[in-house]
């Protein structure tokens, strides 16, 4: 009986203890909205998207920090400072909407950034878009998401499949293979190819898409040694697939190839042993070894807080580019009211200081204007840029006649390669 | 291409679908097979075997010896788990299932919190030395010079010649090596005697003097180890990660099952036979994807005709005949 008691005891104190934390919190939340402006971010610090996302935190960090150092934000007539909120999605894609809510309901987030898959992209995205709060989804994307509260700061397969494969296909010839992972992300890389193919002639003779866990790659490799093509295009994803590498290096395949995937976001030129990815090509926005002034003082600022980073990738790069853009948006609105805000954004927002050259938002694309940049993998993993493949304006979604601007709550659509008529003969078959 | 490129082509591809099962199965057919503890940890303890031949051959340590530093390493670690964890949960499948794949989430996040999301990939040992076939070339082992030569200035192979590396034919001859070893380990040797004595009957076994808990902790060390080699072996090939053992995970145990527990490793040799020869065929007729598609497909199959796997359907079969 006793015993019961103090259970029954420890247990009640326990609640209390739980009632009093949950009652502060709640009061530093509200005490934080009035004040500040809240940034709210998830990413995958755990788990095995780690790796890729990681990198995205620091973005935010230091564009926080920064902003912050510079006085904060004019918005209502105050002064304000940014609070940066930041949540691990552990690479678990349910945790995804659970924590778009915890942001936007508990900590009262003015914007949410959360995502490196598509599929996590959309779990965050659904719940930002429905409870009418500004969603950014910040490394490379498929493009073609039309919705009044999403925004994307990173490059599109307009800017990287596009532009890289016209330059492939000069240099190396006209027929390819594609071999990717079988979900959304690349079944759009594979169609964004198809029209490489059929803009400038090229020639795609193989398209196969792999679930995640495949990991023995001697039959592709075969097939793809038959094949004998002019290039290869890949769109490898996760430890599993990127097996590949090592095991054709081994097989002796070694055809120019080619990924928006690679190295971008995980950095494969400096965990595989050289030259298992020699002859890659990737075209990524933004990686630490793009030449110029923003980028190397940006690599320097991000190596000096985080002196273990293998790499700064591209994530760390449009996470940083994402918040400097929506510092620009709250300070031209004056306001942190979501209509005005994405009004602001909508009326054009550039970042000059953008890690990989000026950067644009387009307002009735709400996708940005930026440059891509082609690399090639040497025998040792060193990278060399082999062409600037520009700024690449978005015009995707205003060729289809999709103009942003004009969408209202809940008209949010996704638009593919086959959306646009002008392209149906490249899908014909 | 012609019929000597396709079969030597197909024999390569089956001897390398056969050397990942058994290699990914030959540890989890001790532990569950043997054993019959749900072990959902046994591709983090391939990890663990894949992780200490990565800091091994970073230190300078050459791949075989650090492959066996891996055995012994990964054994330990499995010996640790059983005394701590696992015993308390033997005869409890369930029970099992659930601890050891908290365990496994445990032992991943350890690795990432300790080493971080990636470690450098080793290199592929013998990736200068290839197999050429068909073509002009018809059939040679040639090195990285003869390689160039053939390939030229382009990088490109010339028609109708395919090249295949040495290290997966490797993997196989060392898979066919554990699988005499721990034959000759179960069958020929005490220790042998005794485990197959105490896993089949303990309260007998220790009846007669053998103990128990010594047994069990050196037969799941010895599963362990063997996860620890196949990942070593694998590690040498593909990236490492905390998330590595994973995918082994279910092919591991889809093996097992499909060999059954009647004989541990007759049954495996079956099954490997039997998956590896289904994935073979349909991922050239088809597709890769279809190719494991119709692996499952056929681990459901044979569990369907022999609900207690080949192993225990042939023994079934022999009682019947005698």
């Amino acid at each position: 009986m006793r015993a019961r008691n103090s259970r029954a005891r420890r247990l009640n104190a326990t609640a209390m203890l739980c009632a009093a934390f949950a009652g502060l919190s709640t009061t530093a939340a509200q005490a934080a909205t009035d004040e500040e402006i809240v940034l709210c971010t998830i990413d995958d610090t755990t788990g095995n998207l780690a790796a890729m996302s990681t990198p995205k935190t620091w973005g935010y960090a230091l564009a926080v920090e920064e902003i912050n150092e510079a006085g904060g934000i004019m918005v209502d007539g105050v002064q304000k400072m940014v609070k940066h909120v930041q949540y691990d999605g552990q690479s678990d894609v349910g945790r995804y909407g659970q924590l778009t809510q915890q942001c936007i309901f508990e900590d009262e987030a003015d914007v949410v950034m959360a995502g490196y898959t598509g599929a996590e992209r959309e779990a965050a995205r659904v719940e930002a878009v429905r409870n009418e709060t500004i969603f950014w989804h910040n490394n490379q994307g498929e493009g073609g998401i039309a919705d009044r509260y999403s925004f994307f700061s990173g490059p599109t397969p307009e800017q990287q499949v596009l532009p890289a494969l016209e330059w492939m296909i000069d240099e190396f010839g006209p027929r390819m293979t594609f071999i990717g992972a079988d979900y959304n992300f690349c079944r759009a890389i594979g169609a964004w190819v198809r029209t490489a193919a059929g803009l400038y002639e090229g020639d795609l003779v193989m398209e196969e898409y792999f679930p995640f866990d495949v990991n023995q790659w001697q039959q592709t490799i075969g097939e793809i040694q038959n094949i004998g093509p002019d290039f290869q295009v890949h769109c490898l994803v996760g430890g599993d697939q990127v097996q590949f590498y090592p095991q054709a290096d081994a097989a002796g395949l070694k055809t120019p190839a080619w990924s928006n995937v690679t190295i971008a976001d995980g950095y494969e030129h400096k965990i595989f042993p050289a030259p298992q990815l020699e002859n890659m090509h990737v075209p990524p926005g933004y990686i630490e070894d793009v030449p110029g002034e923003n980028s190397e003082a940006f690599a320097a600022k991000i190596r000096e807080r985080h002196p273990d980073a293998p790499y700064v990738n591209e994530h760390a790069a449009f996470g940083y580019v994402a918040v400097k853009a929506m510092a620009k948006a709250w300070a031209a609105a004056g306001t942190t009211e979501t209509e005005a805000v994405i009004e602001a954004l909508e009326a054009g927002v550039t970042v000059e200081e953008a890690p990989g050259g000026s950067w644009s938002l387009v307002g009735d694309q709400h996708h940005a204007a930026l440059p891509t940049y082609l690399f090639k993998v040497e025998a040792d993993h060193s990278l060399s840029l082999i062409s600037e493949l520009g700024v690449t304006e978005p015009s995707f979604l205003s060729d289809i006649g999709v103009d942003v601007r004009e969408f209202g709550s809940g008209d949010g659509e996704t638009y593919l390669p086959t959306d646009n008529p002008a392209w149906a003969d490249f899908f014909a078959e | 291409m012609d019929a000597f490129t396709q079969i030597f082509g197909f024999a390569f591809q089956y001897l390398d679908s056969a050397a990942y099962l058994i290699l990914a199965a030959l540890g989890l057919s001790i532990i569950f097979g043997m054993m019959g503890v749900i072990n959902m940890a046994h591709g983090e303890l391939m990890m663990i075997g894949a992780y200490i031949t990565a800091f091994c051959m970073y230190g300078g340590i050459p791949a075989p010896i650090a492959i066996l530093l891996a055995g012994v390493g990964a054994g330990i670690a499995g010996m640790i788990l059983e005394r701590l964890i696992i015993r308390h949960f033997y005869k409890q499948l369930l029970s099992s299932l659930v601890v050891t794949w908290g365990l496994s989430m445990i032992i991943s996040q350890v690795f990432l919190i300790m080493f971080g999301p990636n470690m450098p990939s080793l290199p592929t040992p013998f990736s200068d030395i290839k197999i050429l076939v068909g073509g002009e070339v018809g059939f040679a082992l040639v090195g990285a010079e003869g390689f160039a030569r053939v390939t030229g200035e382009t990088g490109r192979m010339p028609p109708g010649v395919e090249s295949f590396g040495i290290y997966r034919l490797v993997m196989f001859a060392v898979a066919v090596l554990m699988v005499v070893a721990v034959w000759l380990l179960l069958r020929k040797t005490e220790f042998g005697a005794r485990a197959r004595a105490t896993m089949d009957n303990p309260t007998m076994a220790n009846a007669l003097g053998i103990s128990t808990p010594r047994i069990y902790a050196y037969t799941f060390g010895l599963g362990s180890a063997l996860a620890g080699i196949a990942g070593g072996l694998f590690a040498l090939t593909s990236a490492i990660t905390p998330y590595f053992g994973a995918a082994y995970t279910a092919r591991a145990f889809i093996t097992v099952v499909v060999g059954g527990a009647a004989g541990v490793i007759n049954g495996l040799v079956a099954s490997v036979a039997a998956l590896g020869g289904v994935q073979t065929i349909l991922s050239n007729l088809f597709s890769v994807y279809i190719g494991f598609v119709g692996m499952i497909a056929a681990a459901f199959l044979i569990l369907l005709v022999m609900p207690t796997g080949i192993s225990g359907y042939m023994e079934k079969l022999r009682g019947r005949s005698r």
